[in-house]
């Protein structure tokens, strides 16, 4: 009796573990136009794509979407660029705004440009056409875009007496409340809580900064580097003072030291992408404070993230692509996105949608970026960012860590990118 | 003149203001319900604090769909909740309330195997919830149990609003005290607010050894109260905690008339502590503690509940003891999480034993499951155990 009924246990053990994954397996296979998505959304983000794109292959019979994470952006340009060489290019990609030019200028991608309907076209804010859109053509729909703010630690603001309700508004503030922030608890010489870091990651850290100071990146014809102006000397001269000068700033991290040292509250304040926000709120064991990115004498945030990009040649696949793209950033949905991770609402309509906006009494952190919006633009696009980004991070990196002089430095730096935008020019 | 000047004046201030106030109005019209496919729509609306027909400010409207929104969220029946606000022809608003339904039918297999002391044994059932009967947000759970019980266990929970009934039966042999076992429960609750509930359960048991004509029928009083919230509502919410209390006290009276009536008491008590320590990773404490005096028949004895030991073998009038988990999402895939757990404490009468169990679980959220929990734990002996959390 009892070996047939632990017999009988072992058995339901597994049907009841079959049957949940058959059942799940089941609800996969699906009928009609089988899309592939490829993505850089990595986890929480990931999941609330995820769940979208899931809710969407289960509303209707026509089109299923097969979501496949390919890395970050750098990764999935990589594998995007070897895909469309050998023809194996998806449906749809995910692409960094800043990348699209490289797929423009190679012919790989088709305008949209006829596919937006008026109704999206004036829904839309205009900032957001202006990432995807290179001349008169809209090349992507624009999906996941973000800003920088400030993330703060309000329990370090309490603890040194600073209202955590009235964070720095200008970079002059933020000296001024780094240096009281700054800490040495130990006494041991070595600074166990830094005021602030500012992550100068090549031109998208350095661009809004030249933008406030009153410069510009490139000029508009995008064939002289102008960064090298007395605008990008002051913001290096700043940046320099904030690590060297009153040693409010960690002048050597890495990326990733700076975000470890962030979670585990080394790190008073910090500018990040706002896309973060909806992480922060749930896995910081601190409480985090948002606020407008400081300005220096002009206010500007630098437009970041993502468009979604048909790459599918056959006229019936980019009609269905674009069907799935107008349910995923349609008002509900860019509201739902909003909210599971902080990107920005891409529409009017959600913005001043009563939801958002309850949504928003609730939270304030999410309101902040929203609010820097009348003062965003996206990079000065060139298709040859990706190594002028590289230029300037050496150039930083010699400046901040060797101290070297930034006029000297810049000068270097802007000579090798007018050499790659003239020689590229010529081509 | 004086008058005059006064009429002007109020007239320059009326027509100043009334714009303004006249800009700000929003007549609600009308509100739709939609995506709610077993919820009742009364039971909705019951739960709206906006009401059509009136006249609100924009400030006003937005509290209270945010008051309105997490009343629905409360219920636990609803994936999400969202409010859709457009204008009709005549400038009114006209708010839709879309809901998504959670799954309400959940059913598998729960239990544990273990071995200890050189001997098997198990406790294992076959179980069925139904949430949202008649789509009020009542409960339905039928259990079948197939290996230390044969039998059905059932119970009704009726959830109207803050007012919460009980009703169940039980009828199943109890194969470790071989017995046969009948019982009826009747219950009633009130939600004073989401952190405070209080109640009391009447069970009516009656137990017959297999073996014997005699029975013992059973009549025990349960008040009981919860303080602190139920369950975290928002991931934003770093520590929640709540106590859980229960005194009772029952009288026995047997089936033979020279036998006398004999009575019990008894405590029990549920102290939980939760922390979101960093990055999801939660670590939970729960503190079980219980006394019981007098004569108590075996359906209401306190047996361990140290994972890895076998429950029924360690009883007693005393526990003490201390569920620790340490609850980690998979990092890439968050429905996954992985729950190493340490569990000790004491159970016994006059002597008291010291139990140690430790081991770790698999919670796998799916779309079906809430979670489906496995867990392999090393105490006394060892234990498979499938749990159902609902």
């Amino acid at each position: 009796m009892k070996r047939w009924a632990y017999i009988g246990f072992t058995l339901l053990l597994l049907i009841a573990f079959s049957c949940t994954t058959l059942y799940a397996m089941g609800r996969r296979r699906r009928k009609g136009t089988r899309l592939t998505f490829w993505h850089s959304m990595s986890i929480y983000q990931g999941d609330a794509l995820e769940r979208l794109v899931t809710e969407y292959n289960d509303s209707q019979d026509n089109v299923n979407v097969d979501l496949v994470f390919q890395g970050l952006y750098g990764e999935m340009k990589t594998k995007l660029i070897q895909a469309v060489q050998s023809g194996n290019e998806p449906d749809i990609a995910q692409v960094a705004i800043e990348y699209l030019d490289i797929y423009i200028q190679g012919g790989n991608i088709e305008p949209i440009t006829e596919r937006i309907s008026e109704e999206d076209r004036s829904d839309i804010l205009s900032q957001f056409w202006s990432g995807v859109t290179r001349g008169r053509e809209v090349y992507a729909f624009p999906f996941n875009l973000s800003v920088q703010v400030l993330y703060y630690n309000k329990d370090a603001f309490r603890e040194i007496g600073l209202d955590p309700d009235k964070p720095p508004k200008t970079w002059d503030d933020v000296i001024t409340y780094g240096i009281q922030l700054t800490k040495d608890f130990d006494n041991n010489g070595v600074v166990d809580q830094w005021g602030v870091l500012i992550s100068l990651e090549g031109v998208f850290g350095f661009t809004p900064l030249i933008r406030q100071m009153g410069g510009e990146f490139l000029n508009q014809d995008r064939t002289k580097a102008l960064f090298n102006s007395e605008a990008g000397v002051k913001v290096m001269e700043l940046v320099q003072d904030l690590a060297h000068t009153h040693r409010i700033m960690p002048s050597n991290w890495t990326l990733f030291e700076g975000a470890s040292a962030f979670l585990e509250g080394k790190i008073v304040m910090g500018p990040i992408t706002c896309a973060g926000i909806k992480f922060a709120e749930e896995n910081l064991p601190w409480d985090m404070g948002i606020a407008p990115l400081p300005y220096i004498e002009n206010k500007s945030v630098l437009l970041g993230g993502a468009g979604l990009v048909i790459f599918s040649r056959s006229s019936r696949r980019q009609k269905a692509a674009f069907d799935f793209i107008s349910w995923l950033t349609q008002k509900e949905n860019c509201i739902r996105w909003h909210k599971a991770t902080g990107y920005l609402p891409l529409r009017k309509s959600a913005i001043e949608s009563y939801e958002l906006q309850g949504f928003h009494r609730l939270n304030p952190n999410y309101r902040v970026p929203v609010d820097q919006l009348p003062y965003a633009r996206p990079p000065d696009f060139t298709p040859y960012l990706p190594q002028i980004d590289q230029i300037i991070r050496y150039a930083i990196e010699d400046i901040m860590i060797n101290k070297k002089d930034p006029q000297i430095i810049l000068d270097l730096a802007a000579e090798k990118t007018n050499e790659i935008l003239n020689r590229e020019e010529e081509r | 003149m004086r008058g005059t000047h006064a009429a002007v004046t109020l007239f320059l201030l009326l027509s100043l203001l009334t714009p303004a106030i006249a800009d700000d109005a929003i007549h609600l019209d009308r509100i739709d319900i939609e995506g709610n496919s077993v919820t009742r729509e009364d039971l909705i609306r019951s739960l709206l604090t906006l009401q059509e027909g009136q006249v609100y400010d924009l400030d006003r409207v937005i509290d209270e769909i945010n008051t309105s929104r997490q009343n629905l969220e409360k219920t636990g029946l609803f994936v999400s909740v969202f409010f859709n606000d457009e204008l009709d022809d005549e400038n009114n608003l006209v708010l839709t309330v879309q809901v998504r339904e959670k799954n309400y039918l959940h059913f598998g297999l729960a239990g544990y195997l273990g071995y200890e002391d050189k001997k098997f044994y198990s406790a294992t059932s076959l179980y069925l919830d139904y949430t949202n009967v008649h789509g009020n947000g009542s409960l339905f759970y039928l259990e079948v149990p197939f290996y230390r019980d044969y039998g059905v266990i059932s119970r009704y929970i009726g959830n109207p609003g803050r007012l919460q009934y009980k009703v169940g039966l039980d009828v199943r042999y109890d194969y470790f005290y071989d017995q046969n076992v009948q019982k009826l429960i009747a219950g009633l609750g009130y939600n004073f607010s989401e952190r405070f509930l209080l109640g009391a359960d009447i069970h009516s048991s009656r137990e017959s050894p297999r073996q014997s004509s005699d029975s013992t029928l059973s009549f025990v009083f349960f008040p009981y109260l919860r303080w602190g919230p139920y369950r975290r509502y928002t991931a934003k919410q770093k520590k929640w905690h709540n106590l859980f209390l229960t005194p009772y006290v029952g009288i026995n009276v047997p089936s033979e008339s020279d036998s006398d009536n004999t009575e019990f008491f008894g405590i029990d008590s549920r102290l939980s502590f939760n922390w979101d320590i960093l990055l999801q990773i939660v670590y939970s404490l729960n503190i079980y503690a219980s006394y019981q005096e007098g004569t108590v028949p075996n359906e209401y004895k306190v047996e361990s509940n140290i994972r890895g030991t076998y429950y029924d073998a360690h009883t007693g009038n005393y526990r003490l003891t201390f569920i620790n988990n340490f609850d980690f999402p998979w990092p890439t895939y968050n429905r996954i999480h992985l729950v190493p757990f340490i569990d000790y404490g004491m159970v016994g009468d006059d002597e008291v034993e010291f139990l140690l169990g430790g081991g770790i679980g698999l919670h796998w959220y799916t779309k079906y499951q809430d979670p489906f929990v496995f867990e392999v734990a090393y105490g006394s002996g060892l234990m498979i155990n499938l749990s159902k959390n609902f």
